[in-house]
């Protein structure tokens, strides 16, 4: 009998009043001074899961991979407008036929144990790289790579075997000291003690780092560039999202990102000493059709789908407002090619019914579904375990279809088993997210060549395929524009996906904080620049 | 004896073998491996099979369990994928964790579990005995997870007297008194949360026991004799009621190696369950198999632990083969 959720229900809440009666509106009477930077103080950022490894080559999770870039530092690194600035290179230049690339390196640039940054570093790590006993995921990047030469320490030169608009990304990645890792075994780099203790040449420096527990670093005195405002930032692993929200209302954590969509207005409403920042998410939603399934085949059926799909409300309901509208696989954050003038297909469930009625899908035994040749309009969504949003994006596009006639079955699979039918194609649609990089390539998702398992949909379409190729070849970025503008155009006018939405990232931050610039690239973004703001009694 | 006790302990070592091999080909059954991991748009199908190839994921099934077992042999568990270290390095970390965490639960629940049941099982058919019995049962009823986050609730968030995660403060402190201090403040909340039931079911054995004995015709002749009935319950009943506990502690051992996953996951405890579960669910192959031959082996020695003090507290248990 005590095991009724209604009697938790009102355990919990009756506990909830008797605290927030006992312990309100504590007035707070410190003042502001000035928001001038002042040094010192300890920044504390609850994450949910431990960093894998500190080696850029191996790291996978996003706070791994975002930490790494406060200690290792790149020959150049995208700022807020994705756009490539100095950070080890001074500067770069590229040859007239754009088969190399040259980049000079800064002549103060030291790692935190002293000994100099310099071009054998560059070569030495693209070079080991390129060893596929090295086994890591970033290896497909050294693809068009055919050579790395040092001409002078501080200048190294890159050589390609074609020309292609995306070799500083593919060349700018985080350098590795060749002082301590010349001599290692490359198979054995993986589990080498560098990716637990590594050494520094960015802003900041591990001091400890406390498995399962917390990540703790220092300023970096031996850095380059601008020294940190902040003595300590420290990385305090918190699986459980409750807890996490909890301690950042408690004020044990200063901020975390990923704040559960859900919570947001409630922890702004109640908390007015935290801050929330919407971060444009890098990850779209979509439900992708079949092609080989007969159904999806005509593309004023996939339209119909998708006008009759409310995605407005997906976003409301959903997201709580926290989303952006999709328009194709280009992601908002890349500024230059992002385009949202494309002929947009508004919610119209009316006209939906109307093409379909126009294609020949008509109700025929007043059963309230479409049917053809008395094949009723009915196909399966698969969704993968594991993603909550994923199941009630596929619970609510299984409504909104039914209102014009279109019956859905959702079949929820393991991820693996997901993975499986997608790779089999054996599927009619799926719910699907896929996350974007910070330059423009949809070759894996769109193009008919591709082999990869995220064109699951076996999507083919002459159109686009020469629109990514000569996206994928051009230089200029003018032209590029004019390229992807009208990939978006197609792609979106074609709908081999219904694109739903961009689901946004928040971040909550204590408003004792200043300068904070938590962006879609990292979280911690400018991580020097953040400081406390001065406080008086 | 002596006899007994190896054929138990070869018997042990075989049980823990088939284990081991059947899970590993369980593993190798199930769809995926770590690699699936790599499953990212950028990522190209040809660097994810090197990876494939490069962990040695490309052999057939049987040369990868030939190639474990015999690194298994040489004490070798071989690399964790996710942690990117070996693995015997990840339990050297994570195991004194979570024996620091189940230790404290194991001594706590026993001492409470035994002065409750003592105390209640001397007041039986009272109202005070109704009434923590059935308090008991409600704190039994509830589950870890929702105690867990009222605790922290209230004793973090809004008192702000307990620390709601981590094992120790990521402030430097001195000296043994306030480390000890720190250490134990960051026990109490997932201890309480962890004892509670194990209190309530040792509270429930005890009683059980002693009321067996309570029943029994030497008991009646003790108290027919005259004696105190202090000294009945303590020289003469409760020597008969905590045998079986013994059998008890032999089953609390996996627990006390394998953790606790949902209590160690909401308090951020760095110990085996949390390890297992993340490893479960990227496909750490040789870290799943470690922590399965870690609970293997904590069943089998639990067993042999129990027979053994047994055979040596309760000299009828002694048959002749055991002698």
């Amino acid at each position: 009998m005590f095991k009724t959720p209604f009697l938790y229900g009102v355990i919990t809440l009756s506990i909830l009043l008797l605290l927030n009666c006992s312990n309100n509106g504590e007035p707070k009477s410190k003042k502001d001074l000035s928001n001038n930077p002042v040094a010192g103080g300890t920044l504390i950022i609850g994450i949910s899961g431990d960093v894998d490894s500190f080696n850029p080559f191996y790291g996978e999770s996003v706070s791994a991979q975002e930490i790494t870039h406060l200690m290792l530092l790149g020959l150049a690194d995208l700022d807020e407008h994705s756009d490539f600035k100095p950070e080890i290179a001074r500067s770069w230049e590229r040859s007239t036929d754009y088969s190399t690339l040259t980049y000079h390196l800064r002549r103060d640039a030291v790692w935190s144990d002293g000994f100099p940054i310099t071009a054998h570093d560059v070569k030495f790590t693209y070079d080991l790289l390129m060893d596929e006993k090295v086994g890591s995921p970033l290896q497909g990047i050294t693809e068009f790579i055919q050579e790395v030469s040092v001409v002078d320490s501080y200048t190294v030169t890159f050589t390609f075997s074609k020309a292609y608009p995306t070799q500083i990304f593919d060349t700018a990645r985080e350098i590795l000291p060749r002082h301590i890792l010349k001599d290692i075994d490359p198979k054995n780099l993986r589990s080498h003690p560098f990716g637990k203790k590594p050494i520094s040449s960015g802003p900041f420096k591990l001091k400890e780092w406390v498995e399962q527990q917390y990540i703790e670093l220092v300023p970096n005195e031996s850095y380059f560039g601008k020294k940190p405002y902040l003595d300590r930032v420290i990385f305090k692993i918190i699986p459980d999202q409750t807890n996490l929200l909890m301690q950042l209302k408690a004020g044990e954590i200063d901020m975390m990102t990923g704040v559960p969509l859900a919570e947001v207005d409630n922890l702004q409403a109640n908390n007015p000493e935290i801050n929330i920042r919407q971060v444009s998410g890098r990850v779209y939603y979509y439900i992708g059709y079949n092609q080989k399934n007969a159904l999806f085949k005509n593309v004023q059926v996939r339209r119909a789908l998708t006008m009759a799909i409310n995605r407005e409300q997906i976003i409301e309901g959903l997201l709580h407002g926290y989303g952006k509208k999709c328009y194709g696989p280009l992601p908002p954050i890349v500024e230059w090619a992002y385009t949202e003038d494309v002929e947009t297909i508004a919610y119209d469930p009316r006209k939906a019914r109307r093409i379909l009625n126009n294609n020949k899908w008509i109700d025929q035994n007043d059963d309230g579904l479409l049917e053809k040749n008395n094949q009723p309009f009915e196909f399966t969504l698969i969704t993968p375990t594991g993603n909550q949003l994923k199941s009630d994006v596929a619970t609510v596009v299984q409504s909104h279809l039914s209102k014009i006639g279109i019956k859905v079955h959702i079949k929820v699979l393991e991820w693996t088993n997901f993975l499986k039918h997608l790779q089999s194609k054996n599927f009619d649609a799926c719910v699907g997210a896929l996350s974007t990089s910070f330059y423009v390539d949809p070759t894996p998702v769109f193009h008919s060549k591709s082999t990869h398992l995220f064109n699951a949909i076996s999507y083919s379409n002459p159109k686009i395929d020469r629109l990514i190729e000569e996206g994928r070849k051009e230089m200029d970025r003018q032209k590029a524009k004019k390229i992807w503008d009208r990939f978006q155009k197609e792609i979106y006018g074609d709908q081999p996906f219904t694109f739903l939405f961009w689901a946004d990232n928040i971040v909550a931050i204590n408003k004792k904080f200043r300068d904070v610039t938590p962006i879609a690239l990292s979280s911690v973004y400018n991580l020097e620049y953040w400081h406390k703001r001065p406080i008086q009694e | 004896m002596i006899a007994y006790i190896i054929r138990r302990i070869l018997t042990a070592l075989l049980i823990v073998w088939a284990v081991a091999t059947i899970c590993f080909i369980i593993l190798q059954l199930a769809p995926g491996d770590p690699a699936s991991m790599y499953i990212r748009p950028e990522i190209k199908p040809a660097v994810v099979e090197n990876i494939r190839k490069q962990l040695g994921f490309d052999l057939p099934i049987w040369q990868q369990y030939i190639k474990w077992l015999r690194g298994l042999s040489a004490g070798n568990f071989g690399t964790s994928f996710i942690h990117k270290q070996p693995v015997i390095d990840i339990i050297a970390n994570t195991l004194p964790n979570t024996l620091r965490l189940t230790l404290v639960v194991f001594c706590v629940q026993f001492l409470m579990g035994i002065v409750i049941g003592i105390y209640l099982a001397t007041k039986q058919g009272s109202k005070i005995e109704q009434t923590v019995n059935g308090f008991l049962l409600f704190l039994y009823s509830m589950p870890g997870f929702w105690l867990a986050l009222i605790l922290i609730l209230i004793f973090s968030l809004h008192l702000g007297w307990l620390p709601s995660s981590q094992m120790q403060s990521m402030r430097d402190i001195n000296g043994f008194i306030p480390i000890l201090w720190d250490q134990v403040k960051h026990l109490i909340l997932p201890v309480t949360v962890l004892s509670i039931p194990f209190i309530t079911y040792t509270t429930r054995f005890i009683q059980d026991q002693l009321r067996d004995v309570f029943a029994q015709p030497y008991f009646l002749a003790a108290k027919t004799y005259g004696f105190s009935g202090q000294k009945i319950l303590f020289k003469y009943a409760l020597k008969n009621a905590l045998l079986p506990l013994i059998t008890l502690i032999g089953l609390y051992l996996p627990f006390i190696l394998g953790g606790a996953v949902i209590t160690e996951y909401i308090f951020a405890w760095p110990g085996m369950g949390r390890i297992t579960v993340t490893a479960i669910f990227a496909h750490d192959f040789p870290l799943i198999l470690a922590s399965t031959i870690i609970a293997a082996l904590a069943v089998v020695i639990g067993n042999l632990l129990s027979d053994i003090l047994y055979a040596l507290a309760d000299p009828r248990i002694r048959t002749k083969e055991t002698l």
